[in-house]
């Protein structure tokens, strides 16, 4: 029989050294580093049939309600979308490769929250008393501040461009990640004309990072009051767990 | 000579002895028992070389065991993949990344070497080809985790990878099962690379469908290739390639907003719809021509489909149930007479 073993060989070898050389140039610098709390990164694991550790990143999302989504139509056309009304007439959606920027507990932050608050607030007005609408109010800003700190505030095709845009590694996250665009449907109201807008989404490509090592180690131990990861990104942005300590 | 070939000619000899033996039966000929003998040791002779040296079933008792064999190293191939990507998901979590990285590299390597193993085997092949399905299968895992493990980029030049390695073992050792999920791959990685070169992302290659129809026919135009080998291998190219081609004409006949062409909805999916019923037709007379079973077979497939599609269309709101139906049975008696008159010139005067 003729196994040509050597290609086939040859194959698997080939991409696994790749694979590793891609994943060595990436981490032979670090680029960034941030600390995060387990609020931001919580860790999950697969039960009894995986046994694998995963830190998943939490964040929050801005709203999505004008042309072109919360990203707005010019980063989408630096993207290359085709963002014309043609486009999203035809539903020529499509996703592409970005990097998007996290900040952990900053201006943007503190804004979603108290946007979020007064939105609450006024949906409460209409049909609580003043001391239950505060009561609710105190949950809720309660709620939020237990919550992960981290937001979503940029996105775009270049990471150099947007490190020089948020220089302050210890604050915002750079990561790479997929922006898909598609078709939104919005409804003014009772007589109103649906309107075709075009709405976009972020996602980061590795929502989920692998914990090993020393550091699922610390996780794996005995219950603490919670821990601070340290999280790095090397020279093509990609993340990886470097450390996590006990808080 | 290849192990297709082999087969073949195990056959004719099978075939030759039984008429033999029939026209003698029916006293029409009777060979010198001389001249008999020399030809039964002949044949004996060349038909325990044709299973030593190709594995060639030479009695319909060995081709029924063959056939079992490769049913059941299907299975086992699912099988023994679900094995290997469980047991990594059940491990990872205590092993160090250096020894992660060792033991996804080693798997398909283990599976490659034993693939070899068998193949050196008689009457072991259906084994080897499990193997070779496993070590496909331990690739892809491999890829795939080490994207995990170090947050690698997604890239669709992993499913070229993929395709390497099961066209390697389907062109190198004339396996079917790795070779098409080898062909396969490489009609998803033509199809994102067709979108990105025309403007597109490999993301959502599907978003310009004729991506995928052009992909489709190229793969079946390289199955058309005389000199391609082995002789499993052709088959398959055509195959996929029909489907992935088809497949993708029947989704721009009932959805036009998926076509890059520029046309108005209405206007693709009756260009279409065209265009898959000359297609399906050319193919059913080429795969009837050409004596390819699976042309035929994809052919007629896309053919039925496509007049499901439009006889619902057509026909479903304003035709009482009994009658739909009978039309639609109709269309497929017209079908096998258009068949059986191709069937029937094709017979010897």
């Amino acid at each position: 029989m003729r196994v040509r073993a050597w290609l086939a060989f040859g194959i698997v070898l080939l991409a696994s050294a790749l694979a590793l050389a891609q994943a060595g140039w990436n981490r032979s610098e670090i680029r960034r580093e941030t600390v995060l709390s387990d609020l931001e990164a919580p860790t999950t694991s697969g039960g009894r049939d995986e046994t694998a550790l995963w830190m998943r990143l939490e964040y929050a999302i801005p709203e999505d309600s004008a042309w072109g989504g919360w990203l707005g139509n010019s980063r989408l056309a630096d993207l290359g979308a085709d963002t014309t009304r043609a486009a999203v007439r035809r539903r020529q959606m499509d996703a592409r490769p970005a990097f998007a920027v996290l900040e952990r507990d900053g201006p943007a932050w503190r804004a979603h929250v108290e946007k979020r608050i007064v939105e609450h607030a006024r949906a409460l007005a209409a049909d609580s008393t003043p001391a239950r609408r505060d009561s609710l109010v105190s949950i809720y800003r309660d709620g939020l501040e237990r919550g992960s700190r981290l937001i979503l505030v940029d996105a775009g095709p270049d990471a150099e461009v947007l490190a020089a845009r948020y220089p302050d590694a210890s604050r915002h996250l750079i990561l790479p990640a997929v922006v898909r665009t598609y078709a939104s449907f919005r409804f003014s109201g009772p007589g109103a004309a649906t309107d075709t807008v075009l709405g976009s989404r972020v996602d980061l490509e590795h929502r989920q990072l692998l914990v090993s090592g020393a550091a699922a180690g610390v996780v794996r131990g005995p219950r603490r009051a919670g821990y601070r990861v340290t999280l790095a990104t090397g020279r093509s942005h990609a993340p990886w767990v470097r450390a996590v300590e006990p808080e | 000579m290849d192990r297709a070939a082999a087969q073949r000619r195990a056959d004719q000899v099978r075939a030759f002895e039984a008429e033999l033996a029939s026209l003698q039966e029916e006293g029409v000929f009777t060979p010198d028992p001389a001249v008999r003998q020399r030809l039964a040791a002949h044949h004996a002779t060349l038909l325990a070389e044709l299973a030593e040296r190709y594995d060639a079933d030479t009695t319909p008792a060995t081709a029924r065991l063959s056939l079992g064999m490769r049913v059941a190293a299907l299975l086992g191939a699912v099988a023994l993949i679900a094995a290997v990507v469980l047991f990594f998901l059940r491990y990872w979590g205590s092993i160090p990344v250096p020894g992660q990285v060792a033991l996804l590299t080693a798997a398909p390597l283990i599976m490659l070497w034993a693939t070899g193993h068998a193949g050196r085997q008689p009457g072991a092949r259906p084994l080897a080809e499990l193997f070779a399905l496993v070590a496909l299968g331990a690739f892809v895992l491999q890829l795939t985790a080490l994207g995990s493990i170090f947050a690698l980029r997604d890239s669709p030049h992993a499913f070229l990878a993929w395709a390497a390695l099961g066209l390697a073992l389907g062109h190198g050792s004339g396996f079917r099962g790795p070779g098409l999920v080898g062909v396969a791959f490489l009609a998803w990685w033509l199809v994102t690379m067709l979108a990105e070169a025309t403007g597109g992302t490999w993301r959502d290659p599907l978003r310009v469908a004729e991506h995928a129809v052009v992909a489709g026919f190229a793969l079946f135009a390289v199955g058309l290739l005389a000199r391609l080998g082995p002789r499993e291998m052709p088959p398959l190219y055509r195959m996929v390639g029909l489907v992935v081609a088809f497949l993708s004409m029947l989704l721009l006949s009932t959805s036009g907003d998926l076509s890059g062409l520029g046309l108005t909805r209405r206007t693709t999916e009756i260009l279409f719809q065209l265009l898959t019923l000359a297609a399906s037709v050319a193919v059913m007379a080429l795969g009837v021509r050409r004596g390819w079973r699976e042309t035929l077979v994809t052919g007629t497939g896309a053919f039925l489909v496509l007049a499901v599609i439009k006889s619902v269309d057509w026909f479903w709101d304003w035709l009482p149930r009994y009658l739909y139906f009978l039309l639609l049975g109709l269309v497929a008696v017209l079908v096998v007479l258009v068949l059986r008159r191709w069937r029937l010139a094709g017979r010897p005067a």
